[in-house]
């Protein structure tokens, strides 16, 4: 398997930050690089868009900001994937 | 609209479920960057993308995502029957290489262990959205159109 510590930073920094950026821009998308929201977008799209042309292959996440995540199911079970409490 | 048929048989299409050939590419946006910074482009990585409707996401094996160096973008919320998880997805283009449908393409694939299968992709309900598929089990032959 790849690498699952790349971008846990930016995702656990998310998570920290939902409450926050759901008052102003629930269900836009959240270009985050580190522990920073760089810029919000309303399309996924475009946010990778500028995050491909600010930060190339850098990690960096793009992330909706949702109150409660869609529940996405797989049949068998899976790596361990990131650390976080969502 | 365009539609692909297969016959496999009944015992193959129990063993090996319907497949596709597929090749998977860095996205147009990720390959225009390395053309930029003068990197060469990674070669598409073709073999058999399994469907399977019991999934709600799609994935790639580990070694594509690797070869093609595609980075995580995102990440999702993964429930598998004994856990929920938060899995990285990363990007991806795929086109197929029987049949003229246009490319699926996708911020969303999971990392999967597919090898033992013998597949290097797997297309759940998200790709299948845009496709029509029947499934005859007698037949041992499937129907994809989209």
């Amino acid at each position: 398997m790849t690498t699952t510590t790349r971008l846990e930073e930016e995702v656990r920094f998310f998570y920290r930050s939902r409450q926050e950026l759901l008052s102003e821009d629930e269900g836009r998308f959240a270009l985050i690089k580190g522990t920073q929201v760089v810029a919000m977008f309303d399309d996924e799209d475009s946010a990778i868009v500028e995050g491909v042309r600010r930060f190339g292959f850098e990690p960096f996440l793009v992330k909706q900001v949702l109150a409660q995540e869609p529940v996405r199911y797989f049949p068998f079970d899976l790596g361990p994937g990131l650390h976080v409490d969502v | 609209m365009s539609t692909y048929s297969k016959v496999l048989g009944q015992n193959d299409l129990v063993l090996r479920g319907p497949r596709l050939v597929v090749a998977v590419r860095l996205p147009e946006i990720w390959a225009r960057r390395l053309r930029e910074d003068g990197a060469p482009v990674p070669v598409p990585v073709t073999g058999d993308a399994l469907i399977d409707t019991g999934s709600s996401v799609s994935g790639l094996d580990g070694s594509v995502i690797t070869r093609l160096g595609l980075p995580p973008v995102r990440s999702d919320v993964i429930t598998t029957p004994t856990r929920r998880s938060v899995q990285l997805t990363y990007p991806a283009q795929m086109s197929f290489s029987e049949v003229d449908f246009p490319d699926l393409t996708g911020n969303d694939f999971i990392e999967l262990e597919l090898q033992a299968f013998g597949v290097i992709a797997l297309l759940g309900r998200n790709a299948l959205a845009r496709f029509t598929l029947s499934y005859d089990g007698p037949a041992g032959a499937f129907t994809i159109t989209g």
